[in-house]
This record gives structure tokens, C-alpha cells and sequence, in this order.
């Protein structure tokens, strides 16, 4: 059973609780579920800051370095105060003073092999916001290995892209991708504007799916280009071969 | 002859098929997805595909920036 809300939180919550399907039941599920974001960058950063304004129990945070001055543009969790010293310890301590009532983890490194399945463990959804394919694919990989859902958040200059993964039900990344995209680079243009529309949109997938109100983007793909205000959603296809999901 | 790519009109040559398409505007078949007057064509089917005259095409191309 989902954890009952103190009066407080009643209080807090009480104009989402509104929205239609979603009311106390939704945010009580809401407050027992625990969400992996990694990284907590330019997109992640809006998605793990609208987690914790929502009322999401428990987030696990993964994203490694010092602050940059290039990374302030678009790093919502980020200050000035902070540069060169570890960006983890701001984005947990811009969370906790939003909202004291969220369990923040804070893990100082990216996702890699050896800790993707401990992270993957801790959490009930994960939400994809790295700028490297091979961290996706890592996640990618442990979410159909355990059966959990991925929010997978992505954009470039001004495009971006969102779909919802359901092991076993979805394409997964690497039906998308059988193959690392090449010449992808870590750098690439970008507005935190972008960035974090395309982690709004996930973090309401993610509320969707933890609240079981829909219907989500699951199996297809929603595409933006803040360019030419283009919208559009585009179904994706599983591949029967596929070496990370065609067996489940 | 005249198509619509991602709502801009383009003359290309007539027998152009989807993959000779994606390699004049360098883009990579492999992340490209091609909905043509509003169905998506299968990857293995874009060297098969030869595109008509008014076809409509949206080319959105995968990204992977966080």
C-alpha cells in the first residue's frame, strides 16, 4: 500500500492533487516510489528538480565531475558559488531546499558498468538524461534486465526527443539503435531551454506511469523542434533480433 | 519532380529512392526515421523505396544529448 500523506503535504500538494485521475491516491504513489536520474545535467537537472517539487519519495542521483562555467547555462541545479568543486553536492543541496520532504541519494560518478545494476536495484523507474549513448545503452541494458520502465529523455540544438520503455511490452534503446551511433559527440549545442522541455516531458511520463494514469509514450517516440515549433509523435517498432531485448 | 521534406518543398530526380535521399542531405539511415505521407517506412525498406511525385516526408533523425 502506497504511504498515507501528512497534513502537510496535503497542503503542498493539494493543487496537483487535482489534476483529473491523479488526486490523493496518485501522489500517495507518488511519495512511495523511488527514481533513478542520471545524469543531473542540462536535462536531468529540470527532470530531478520537477521529481521533487511533485512529491516523488526518493531520488538517486548519478552524475560525476566539478562544476564548469559552461556548464551554468543550462544546469538548473548548478551555482555560480559552486564552480570547480563537485556538482553532485550542489544538485543535492538545491534539492533539499526545494523540497526537505524528498529523499535525495547523490552517487558522485556517471553510470558505468560496475554500478549500473546497484543503481538500478535501489529505484522503481529510471530516467535517461546522459549526453553519452554508452551510459544510455548501460541503462538501457540493466532496466530490461530487471523489467523496470525507462523514461528516455534526449535532444540536440533545439530538437528533442522522449519515449517511455517498457521491457518485455516496447522497443527498447537498442531496438532504436542496434549499433552505437556514430560520431556522436559529448559536445553539442544547447539551450537549457531545450534540455529541460525534454525533461518535463519525461518527468510527466514518469508521474503517468508511477501514478498509473496514461496514456504514456510507450512504444513511441515524441519529437520536438523548438526551430520550427514541429510536434510530432512517432510509433517505434521492436526488432525481434534485437541482442539486449528479443528475448524477453 | 517535387516532394515535401519536413514541410519544405525540394525537386529531386525522378527514381530517387529513400536511401539515395538520406545520403544527399549526409544523413544516417541508421537513426533516420522516414514517415512518408504519414506511414513510417522500415529501415531495411529505404534502397527499395522509390519516392513519388507530392510524396510528404518527415525526416527526424535520433539524438542522444542530456
Amino acid at each position: 500500500m502506497p504511504p498515507e500523506l501528512t497534513s502537510e503535504e496535503r497542503a503542498v500538494y493539494e493543487w496537483q492533487m487535482w489534476s483529473r485521475g491523479f488526486g490523493e491516491e496518485g501522489q500517495r504513489r507518488l511519495k512511495g516510489a523511488a527514481a533513478l536520474v542520471s545524469r543531473c545535467g542540462g536535462l536531468g537537472g529540470p527532470v530531478a528538480q520537477e521529481l521533487a517539487a511533485a512529491g516523488i519519495g526518493k531520488l538517486v542521483i548519478a552524475h560525476g565531475g566539478n562544476l564548469k562555467p559552461s556548464d551554468l547555462n543550462r544546469q538548473i541545479l548548478m551555482t555560480h558559488d559552486w564552480i570547480g568543486k563537485p556538482r553532485i553536492e550542489s544538485i543535492t543541496r538545491r534539492l533539499g531546499e526545494l523540497n526537505p520532504r524528498c529523499e535525495v541519494t547523490g552517487v558522485p560518478e556517471n553510470v558505468t558498468e560496475e554500478n549500473v545494476e546497484q543503481l538500478v536495484e535501489q529505484v522503481d523507474i529510471v530516467f535517461d538524461c546522459a549526453p553519452l549513448f554508452n551510459e544510455r545503452f548501460l541503462m538501457n541494458q540493466e532496466c530490461v534486465r530487471q523489467g523496470k520502465p525507462l523514461v528516455e529523455c534526449a535532444m540536440f540544438d533545439m530538437e528533442g526527443q522522449v519515449t517511455v520503455i517498457i521491457p518485455g511490452q516496447t522497443p527498447c534503446l537498442s531496438c532504436i539503435y542496434p549499433e552505437m551511433p556514430p560520431a556522436w559527440k559529448r559536445q553539442f549545442p544547447v539551450f537549457g531551454a531545450v534540455s529541460a522541455t525534454a525533461g518535463c516531458i519525461g518527468v510527466m511520463e514518469g508521474i503517468k506511469i508511477l501514478s498509473g494514469i496514461g496514456p504514456s509514450l510507450a512504444g513511441q517516440m515524441l519529437y520536438y523542434d523548438l526551430r520550427t515549433m514541429n510536434m510530432q509523435k512517432i510509433p517505434l517498432q521492436r526488432r525481434p533480433d534485437c541482442a539486449v531485448c528479443g528475448g524477453v | 519532380m517535387n516532394i515535401t521534406i519536413n514541410g519544405e518543398t525540394r525537386e529531386i530526380q525522378e527514381g530517387t529512392t529513400i536511401q539515395a535521399l538520406l545520403e544527399a542531405l549526409e544523413l544516417q539511415p541508421d537513426v533516420t526515421v522516414v514517415q512518408r505521407n504519414e506511414d513510417i517506412i522500415q529501415r531495411d525498406a529505404y534502397e527499395a523505396t522509390a519516392l513519388n511525385n507530392g510524396d510528404t516526408l518527415e525526416l527526424v533523425r535520433f539524438v542522444g544529448g542530456g
